[in-house]
């Protein structure tokens, strides 16, 4: 079949409905209050498209705004327009706002499209050529809306039970916040609830004791009817969709069964390793555990235990649960901080912040008392700020920890309110205080006499009696110097925890590039995710104190709520469509979420169980299947259009790509204004047909963009690559793949510019190759 | 492999342990050490006025007849090294060659015999020389001027090429937070008290990590630590009974060469106790 014939059986089930005359298509743009009307020639733009009578087309400062609005809803209720294109800032803002809009006004939301021209226009590119650009994409965007079917989204019945991952403050108040109303499954991964926060002593600014406001929560979780705690557990495995997951457990063993132990005690007396114990007196569970490496496998404690409690053979378990959210309350850990080799770390009396703190709380291995390594107090403390973040040597992070500033102080006074005497030293770089009540701790940690030094600490020797030389610059002072202390504290970077990355990339949930969850935007959208089942709070999403993880969890819990509540989730109805079936049985093969099969000799397709990744459109030898909506005539209808103005190079781009582009908009990071993406639902529904004619219709070269992280999909991107390559050969242009998480909007610019190049190069040279050629003729 | 030697002041003076340990060894490597004809001091760390100092370690780089310059000791190295940095200003190197008969072309590489070992030589093929596998603990001493302030072959302020060959010679590397701190030599003869204190310091490390022996790359560091020991301990009333072993000494010994070859007897502080544990 050439792209010149119809397939056969072009009727999509439902009924288009005939286009009436009377309505046209209203195309509105937004000037964005100069965001975009200050580069784009709006009127330009808007005059060229005036030329086709069948279009109305409306130029507003602000669309978004209620006048803004209310201009689409009235041409829609008046019935002068019965398709819509919006040009503006990316659709990931107000893309629903105005489908809630046209709805209302009697339009199905489906025909109306957001094309995006300021993420990934004028915050990108400069005046000359982005006009072309504009004017293409907006035609090409009418060309497509020209044919969209009223597709109404599919539902799909939620799953009432929601996962908590991480059982530290932010898991442990999402979990409680949710509960009442719907069932929680919370796992951690230590044997203990609690987190960070069962190792701190007093929180700041306020002084309350940790263990004082924690020990309730955790014992309302482990009491709570509706709440399932697991702990030393971890996800292994996610399958399913959204909203309705079937994931896989791993169960690490405690070798002591937490249902039947009462901690009496009477195994810890008798090991003769130590190698069971109670973490700590107000552990939730409350049980023993036992440390294997120092197990001696001598059966004392299973002899003794008067419950039968004690299992030396259990080994290492895993269980499924069917769940429709998921909450990331994964938290975080400190950076290993050997890499900061002139720091010396570790060394006696040389600890991490964590470390100092856990000496003076529930956890205690000293009986709650500061410390040194050889058992007296120490009458001289450092606190050293800054170590690893803030830090663009490569070897830490660059961003700031927030938290430290303040927990320092904190910390300096518990050593000057144990020991009124002792010296308490802060070695800071900047010393921030932003939050409620935290300019009058820092005053009052003046006030203690804790001595503040500004300047980074160069490096720490530490000296054979066990006391630790401190060399650094004192920058008020303009002196360098040097002091020895008794002990030393250093005060980490906080880095995500780790597995927070694998357990993202199975739920299809992004990391920004300091490797935080990312949430879905960043002011407006803070605890929800690109995945619309998956949600986030505390640590996970950045470091911050307890107030915000709290705050995050409420969040987090009424945002979960709200999705349960539904009962169900609108899956995106883009789903294919078989039009024509041989019975060969090849589409079922290729499906990797087995949402094909094949009934009566003919293909079928369960809707609920498709991701609308598109690998079955190429694997059809007849080419019977179509996406909704992403059909291959409604792409070439699209790309014809954004092509019609100038040439371009046209790189389809799919929505874990497409918001990487966004974020390259937001910093205004520029690349070539050739660039024309094309949204699609993943890049493996298109097949050679499709790139073939963006080819013809004046693509100097085509890129492919992939953001998922779904390996199912990624790993026969490859072969997909080199499939195209092969059959679009004959037009000798550029095609490229590359792969760009939503983190990497560096890397993608720098691609994108870098192909714009080459393909422009290479257009040039076939044009004056040709001129050449054609000269030649006339002159013979 | 052949190289011009520059072998500094004290190889033929106080050092001499050193010297019968690095002929013993590199002759049997097969590394030759051709010794510059009529060389001078490099001025160590006593000469205070710059240009002459430049002047003196000039006039010793221009001596190497086009092969590379090493050098046993610290002090010389460092000297060479940073000489060679300080006549990137031609109108230096211009003003010192007037004065000098060979002129220097700017092109002489340094090597410390440590760099020599470990880089040109290679730790594998040194390896396969080791007859007696030294299970002992030994702690890297580079001393301050060895990585600092220049070098071309380590990490200035964590360098690792001691521990790798300590590692080779099948010997234990013991961590030791002051690799790169000064012994005090260079100010043992103007103020030996601050000098005294600071060689307590990396003595008292060395002992408290457990070590058998430190091992040096630099006659100053071990005149200091080895020569100076009894001072320290009657100073700070501590025992330290440590031996400090010269690099090439300690090759030697897990070659199999007998102590004596390599000048062990030399030392103020025995080696007797180190050399029964090596199993000689």
């Amino acid at each position: 079949m050439t792209e010149n014939e119809m397939p056969k059986n072009e009727m999509p089930k439902t009924e288009t409905p005939p286009r009436n005359d009377q309505k046209k298509t209203g195309v509105y743009l937004c000037r964005c209050g100069g965001n975009i009307g200050d580069v784009v020639d709006l009127q330009a733009v808007a005059d060229a498209l005036k030329v086709d009578k069948s279009l109305i087309v409306n130029i507003q400062d602000y669309l978004c705004s209620s006048q803004g609005q209310e201009r689409i809803k009235s041409d829609i209720e008046k019935g002068r327009v019965d398709r819509v294109v919006i040009g503006s800032c990316s659709p990931k803002l107000h893309l629903e706002t105005f489908r809630g809009m046209a709805k209302k006004a009697g339009l199905n939301p489906n025909m109306l499209e957001i094309t995006n021209i300021r993420e990934q226009a004028s915050w990108v590119h400069d005046k000359a050529g982005i006009d072309s650009k504009v004017k293409g994409l907006i035609k090409g965007a009418v060309a497509r809306i020209g044919s969209i079917e009223p597709l109404v989204p599919l539902e799909k019945k939620l799953v009432d039970r929601t996962l908590v991952v991480g059982g530290g403050i932010a898991g442990i108040t999402t979990a409680l916040e949710i509960a009442d109303d719907h069932e929680v499954i919370l796992i951690e991964k230590a044997p203990f609830l609690g987190g960070h926060m069962m190792g701190l002593s007093k929180t700041f600014p306020t002084m309350d004791c940790s263990q004082c406001i924690l020990t309730p929560k955790m014992v309302a979780v482990h009491n709570h009817p509706n709440i399932t705690l697991l702990t030393q557990t971890e996800v292994a495995d996610v399958k399913g969709s959204p909203g309705d997951y079937t994931i896989t457990l791993k169960h690490s063993p405690r070798y002591v069964d937490i249902n039947k132990c009462i901690s009496c005690g009477a195994c810890a007396r008798k090991c003769p390793a130590g190698a069971i114990f109670l973490p700590f007196a107000q552990a939730v569970p409350q049980a023993y555990m036992i440390d294997m490496s120092k197990c001696k496998q001598c059966g004392a404690c299973v002899k003794v235990c008067p419950r039968d409690a004690v299992n030396l053979e259990a080994k290492e378990e895993t269980s499924t649960v069917s769940v429709g959210a998921v909450a990331i309350a994964t938290g975080f850990e400190h950076l290993d901080l050997s890499v900061i080799e002139e720091y010396n770390y570790p060394a006696p009396n040389l600890l991490t912040a964590i470390e100092f703190e856990e000496m003076l709380s529930a956890k205690s291995k000293t009986g709650m008392r500061l410390q040194k390594a050889d058992g007296s107090f120490p009458n001289r403390v450092a606190f050293v700020l800054c170590a690893g973040s803030r830090d663009f040597t490569g070897r830490g992070k660059k961003y700031c920890s927030k938290v430290c500033c303040i927990y320092s102080q904190k910390q300096a006074q518990l050593v000057k309110k144990m020991k009124g005497d002792a010296e308490a030293w802060i070695f800071y770089i900047d010393m921030r205080s932003a939050g409620r009540r935290f300019e009058e701790f820092y005053h009052h940690t003046q006030e203690k006499g804790v001595n503040y030094v500004r300047g980074k600490v160069a490096e720490i020797i530490p000296k054979p009696d066990g006391t630790l030389m401190v060399q650094y610059e004192d920058t008020n002072l303009g002196m360098k110097g040097r002091e020895i202390f008794d002990m030393v504290v250093l005060c980490p970077a906080l880095v995500p925890s780790a597995g927070t990355k694998e357990l993202a990339d199975k739920l299809g949930v992004s990391l920004g590039d300091d490797g935080f969850v990312e949430e879905k935007h960043v002011k407006l959208d803070p605890v929800n995710t690109l995945n619309q089942s998956a949600f986030a709070a505390g640590c996970a999403l950045g470091p911050k104190d307890i107030h915000d993880s709290v705050t995050e969890g409420i969040s987090a819990a009424h945002k979960v709520s709200q999705f349960l509540g539904k009962g169900i989730i609108l899956i995106p109805p883009e789903k294919p469509m078989i039009l024509e079936c041989n019975g060969c049985g090849d589409c079922v093969k290729a499906c990797p979420y087995s949402a094909l099969s094949l009934e009566n000799g003919k293909a079928v397709l369960s809707p609920l169980a498709c991701t609308g990744c598109g690998i079955c459109v190429s694997s059809c030898p007849v080419k019977g299947i179509e996406i909704r909506n992403f059909t291959r005539n409604q792409l070439k209808a699209q790309l014809k259009a954004i092509l019609s103005e100038a040439p371009g190079v046209i790189v389809f781009i799919d929505p874990y790509a497409y918001a990487a582009a966004d974020i390259a908009g937001v910093n205004r990071k520029q690349y070539s204004s050739l660039v024309r993406f094309v949204s699609v639902p993943s890049i493996h529904i298109l097949d050679a047909d499709v790139v073939n004619a963006a080819f013809e219709y004046g693509a100097t070269g085509v890129m492919l963009i992939e953001g998922t992280t779904d390996e199912k999909l990624t790993s026969r991107s490859d072969e997909l690559y080199k499939k195209l390559k092969k059959d679009t050969r004959k037009h000798k242009k550029p095609l490229r793949y590359s792969h760009i998480e939503t983190a990497q909007y560096e890397k993608l610019t720098d691609l994108l510019n870098v192909f714009a190049s080459q393909a422009g190069a290479k257009a040039e040279r076939k044009s004056r190759k040709e001129k050449g050629e054609s000269a030649e003729a006339a002159e013979e | 492999m052949k190289y011009s030697y520059y072998p500094g002041c004290a190889q033929h003076g106080t050092a001499i342990d050193y010297r019968v340990s690095v002929e013993a060894v590199f002759r049997r490597l097969g590394i030759e050490l051709e010794e510059i004809k009529n060389w001078n001091c490099c001025g160590a760390l006593h000469v205070p006025e710059k240009d002459v100092k430049i002047a003196l370690s000039t006039r010793t780089l221009a001596s190497a007849k086009g092969l590379d310059l090493t050098t046993p000791c610290n002090l010389c190295y460092s000297n060479l090294m940073r000489t060679n940095t300080a006549l990137e200003d031609t109108a230096l190197k211009n003003m010192i060659n007037e004065k000098l008969t060979n002129k220097y072309d700017g092109n002489t590489k340094p090597k410390h015999l440590l760099e020599v070992i470990v880089k040109d030589y290679g730790l594998t093929k040194l390896a396969e020389q080791v007859k007696l596998p030294l299970k002992v603990k030994a702690v890297p001493y580079y001393g301050c001027l060895l990585t600092r302030p220049e070098n071309k072959f380590d990490s200035p302020d964590n360098p690792k090429s001691l521990d790798n060959l300590i590692t080779a010679l099948g010997a234990e590397p013991v961590k030791y937070y002051y690799k790169t701190k000064c012994c005090g030599g260079p100010i043992l003869l103007t103020n030996e008290d601050l000098a005294l204190e600071l060689a307590k310091d990396l003595l008292t490390m060395a002992k408290g990590s457990g070590a058998d022996c430190m091992v040096v790359t630099c006659p100053m560091c071990h005149l200091q630590l080895d020569a100076k020991q009894k001072a320290v301990e009657s100073k700070y009333n501590i025992k330290f009974d440590m031996p400090i072993i010269y690099f090439t000494q300690l090759i030697g010994l897990a070659m199999g060469l007998h102590p004596e070859e390599l000048g062990m007897k030399k030392h103020l502080v025995p080696t007797d106790g180190l050399v029964a544990k090596i199993g000689r």
